[in-house]
């Protein structure tokens, strides 16, 4: 597929492209991926977004690393994050101006604070609140000017509303077309694998947004126009903490080994979140705070959080799936706490049964992770 | 049957006449019998110091308010109400001060002093909460474990509704949410975000105090509306009074034991205060500053007496917080010759002991709870004990660190780098927890003790020599 080949190529030479917009004097702007942090406003000021905490994940030593600066019972990824910088041995990670962390839980928050602690990387946070209350809102909305002050100091470009109005509109499209895309999938015989969409869906983060809407234009032209004759294969929802660029072990086996098909996802890091899009009329940075806020579906830590748990549900409807995968990274507890009571709410909803799998990034997991998936996707596929 | 007991715990002849059938009740639901009170005996005799009053007056307020809690539902209380810990304890008192008909207590707090540190038998309650959601394995906090778990075995009621603060710890809201499906129990969440700027350690930007006001005023309202009270802003003043005034004392009760040499009393029997004092019910609110100052009496006539618990010249560290389960880890670091003059979670910062600006109850806490501190960042905690151990002059940091606790336990690491960086005093971090002794135990952790006593002593040595 010629789009596909495209999105190879710019992912291949972007590093190069970012020395070389930071050699001409561009900012590149690191940030968590947990969907809090509005590109558009980076955008605006003609810095370029980063996800810090996204390029990679899934391997275990950055983890082990990590151990010699904080204590274990945080979060696998966001421990992961002290690693790779570290280690050094991802160039992405010295490239950036600003590091921005939107502080949803306690996770997120050691690794802004080991950042601060032990690098010289100017970190920037600014609260999620944990409720959708309008004082939440409006709290929110302060961080978002905060971050916005802070871009506009650190570039010295003034973020109008002609400019953030056209980096809505750029941002706006990526997620129709993400959506769209998304939805093709509710058909019996998906255009594309859930590792191929997971995998588009990182780049996005990565790669010039320009380019990435005119990848993702043909790629929907292409893939309205592709016919498969595959029988049915189990469908799957895959739903979890985060997903991070690199850790694709459960797609693997549930795809490969299994005989499955992931149909649908949601995360609450790592994933580009595109069910809402940002309006254009009125305020615009109340926009952005409506839609990575108060339209957006809350993670696990949200307080209550079964926002999230119903949207799981209409997704199980919606995309006709035949089981839940619960992909979690070990020790983030708000997880581990819901997926003692979703299982139930799952079934009595749906008639669906779900299998939780945690993991520590840890190579020795694949085994066992193996013998879960396969005998999982046996019984949904009798029943 | 349990006169012996209860007068050890400072009953009189006559309130066991009239309280033994209620606490008789009370234990058979808690599952308690002749051989658990055998050892609460044992153990009284052995960890606490009960020739003090201050002491005998705590044991007998917490298990009068454990027999309260056990029986509450029984006993007709009609809104039950369970705060948490960690608590913004203001808005705790407001709730135990609010009316007759509200029953307001932190269960897990009273089931960590009594079933724990008095009866040693808090592990079937964990249990209980790991198997109902809060699993083994994956760093679930005890005290949530607790929480549920006393529900779970029948120990506590189900409330009426839960308030949670639910910004320095994540898994404490989540829990009640469980508890919400479990038990359709209501959740009042007290939102705030701890987003403070690293170079802002104590500094609070007003949007913070303004957010977190907010919050405070919607809960309020929110409570009003589910217990069918009204509270004046007069009587949460009395209730932000009433929760301060022991906690002053106990201010006063550290300078005294700032200066004191030898140590007085055991922090043993001063957590004994500290827990009744910052997880606040009716009882403790009346009668918690008179307790307070029977201990502040009691330990200056020692102070004048030159009475010690540990020898004269003992290295001085500093401690992070008392022992809620069990109380043989605090003896045991006494016993290896170091004298603990404050337990920093209680310690009042001087960025706290200035006069707030504000006026309104809502904002008074909220600017007290983010100035904090603890509450503030990793930076601020860095700050509130760099400061605390100066302020108190100690030798060393003996940092028992919650390793299930995430807001505490990711930045241990920090925290000892800096103290030791800026303050070169030695910091011994241990994992561990106040509210669960499974994963480790006094003995295993007094090798390590041992040791940094004696490096305490060598360094004291060595500079009294120079």
């Amino acid at each position: 597929m010629q789009a596909r080949e495209k999105l190879s190529a710019h992912l291949r030479s972007r590093i190069i492209e970012l020395s070389e917009l930071k050699r001409e004097g561009r900012k590149v702007i690191g940030y968590l991926p947990g969907g809090y942090m509005p590109e558009e406003l980076v955008y605006a000021c003609e810095a370029v977004p980063v996800p810090v905490g996204l390029f990679r994940g899934g391997e275990h030593e950055p983890v082990l690393v990590a151990g010699a600066y904080l204590p274990r019972w945080i979060d696998t990824f966001c421990r992961a994050q002290i690693g790779y910088k570290v280690l050094k041995e991802e160039p992405l990670y010295d490239l950036i101006d600003l590091l921005v962390v939107p502080i949803t839980d306690n996770n997120v928050r050691a690794i802004a604070d080991c950042w601060n602690f032990y690098t010289d990387v100017e970190v920037l946070r600014y609260g999620v609140p944990h409720a959708k209350t309008e004082n939440g809102f409006r709290y929110y909305l302060e961080g978002l000017h905060l971050l916005k002050q802070k871009l506009e100091k650190l570039t010295g470009t003034k973020i109008t509303d002609s400019r953030l109005k056209d980096a809505i509109r750029l941002c706006n499209e990526e997620r129709r077309l993400f959506q769209e895309i998304s939805l093709m999938r509710k058909a019996k015989c998906p255009p594309l694998t859930g590792r191929e969409f997971v995998e588009l869906n990182h780049a996005s983060f990565l790669i010039d947004k320009g380019a990435m809407v005119e990848i993702l234009r043909s790629l929907c032209s292409e893939l309205s126009q592709q016919e498969s004759s595959r029988p049915r294969q189990p469908r799957i929802l895959l739903t979890g903490s985060t997903l991070a660029l690199g850790d694709y072990k459960v797609y693997d086996l549930v795809e490969n080994t299994g005989g499955a098909i992931v149909v649908a996802e949601e995360f609450a890091e790592g994933m580009r979140h595109f069910s809402a899009e940002v309006s254009l009329d009125g305020d615009l940075m109340e926009a952005l705070a409506d839609c990575y806020f108060r339209r957006r579906i809350p993670p696990a830590w949200f307080r209550p959080a079964r926002e999230r748990l119903d949207y799981l549900i209409r997704l199980s409807r919606e995309f006709d799936v035949d089981g839940v995968i619960w992909y979690q990274l070990m020790y983030r507890d708000s997880y581990d706490i819901e997926s003692f009571y979703f299982p139930r709410i799952l079934k009595e909803e749906t008639g669906l049964s779900m299998l939780k799998i945690a993991s520590d990034y840890d190579a020795s997991e694949l085994g066992p992770f193996r013998t879960r998936i396969e005998t999982f996707i046996q019984i949904i596929r009798k029943n | 049957m349990y006169s012996q007991f209860l007068q050890s715990c400072g009953f009189e002849a006559e309130e066991i006449r009239k309280e033994s059938s209620r606490i008789d009740r009370a234990f058979h639901i808690a599952g308690l019998g002749p051989e658990d009170i055998e050892r609460a005996q044992w153990r009284i005799r052995k960890y606490f110091d009960t020739t003090l009053l201050g002491v005998r007056q705590s044991l007998k307020i917490w298990l009068k308010r454990f027999t309260d809690l056990v029986l509450a539902r029984e006993e007709g209380r009609k809104i039950i109400v369970y705060p948490s810990w960690p608590p913004e304890p203001r808005i705790v008192s407001m709730v135990a001060m609010a009316s007759e008909d509200v029953f307001c207590e932190t269960p897990e707090i009273v089931m960590d002093v009594v079933l724990g540190q008095i009866f040693d038998k808090i592990n079937p309650v964990l249990e209980a909460g790991e198997e109902h959601g809060l699993p083994p394995g994956l760093a679930m906090c005890a005290l949530n474990q607790a929480r549920l778990g006393g529900i779970v075995k029948g120990v506590v009621p189900v409330p009426d509704m839960t308030i949670t603060t639910s910004f320095f710890c994540d898994q404490t809201p989540k829990t009640d949410e469980l508890l919400h499906e479990l038990y359709g129990v209501r959740n009042i969440f007290l939102d705030n975000c701890m987003d403070a700027a690293w170079d802002e350690p104590v500094e609070v930007a007003p949007r913070c105090v303004s957010y977190f006001a907010a919050e405070i005023r919607r809960v309020i309202k929110e409570f009003e509306e589910a217990a069918g009270v009204t509270l004046s802003e007069e009587r949460l003043r009395e209730a932000r009074a009433a929760y301060a005034r022991p906690i002053f004392v106990y201010q006063e009760i550290m300078q005294m034991l700032k200066e004191a040499d030898p140590q007085p009393i055991s922090q043993v029997d001063l957590g004994l205060l500290y827990w009744l004092i910052q997880a606040p019910e009716q009882k403790s609110l009346k009668e918690g500053l008179a307790i307070s100052n029977n201990f502040a009496r009691e330990i200056k006539a020692r102070i004048e007496s030159g009475y010690g618990v540990v020898a004269k010249g003992a290295p001085k560290i500093a401690w992070f917080c008392h022992h809620a389960t069990d109380p043989g880890v605090m003896r045991m670091v006494e016993q290896t010759g170091l004298a603990i003059p404050v337990t920093a979670v209680i310690w009042t910062p001087p960025w706290l002991r200035i006069k707030s600006e504000f006026t309104t109850f809502a904002e008074r806490v909220a600017d007290q709870t983010v100035r904090g501190g603890i509450n503030r960042s990793t930076k601020g905690i860095i700050e509130f004990f760099k400061r605390c151990c100066k302020e108190f002059n100690v030798d060393g940091f003996l940092y028992l660190y919650f390793f299930s606790c995430r807001p505490i336990c990711f930045s241990a690491l920090m925290v000892k780098k800096a103290i030791e960086k800026e303050l070169g005093i030695p910091v011994l971090a241990l994992e561990g927890d106040v509210w669960d002794t499974r994963s480790y135990s006094v003995e295993a952790l007094k090798t390590r003790v041992e040791t940094f006593a004696e490096l305490l002593r060598s360094r004291k040595l060595l500079e009294a020599r120079r």
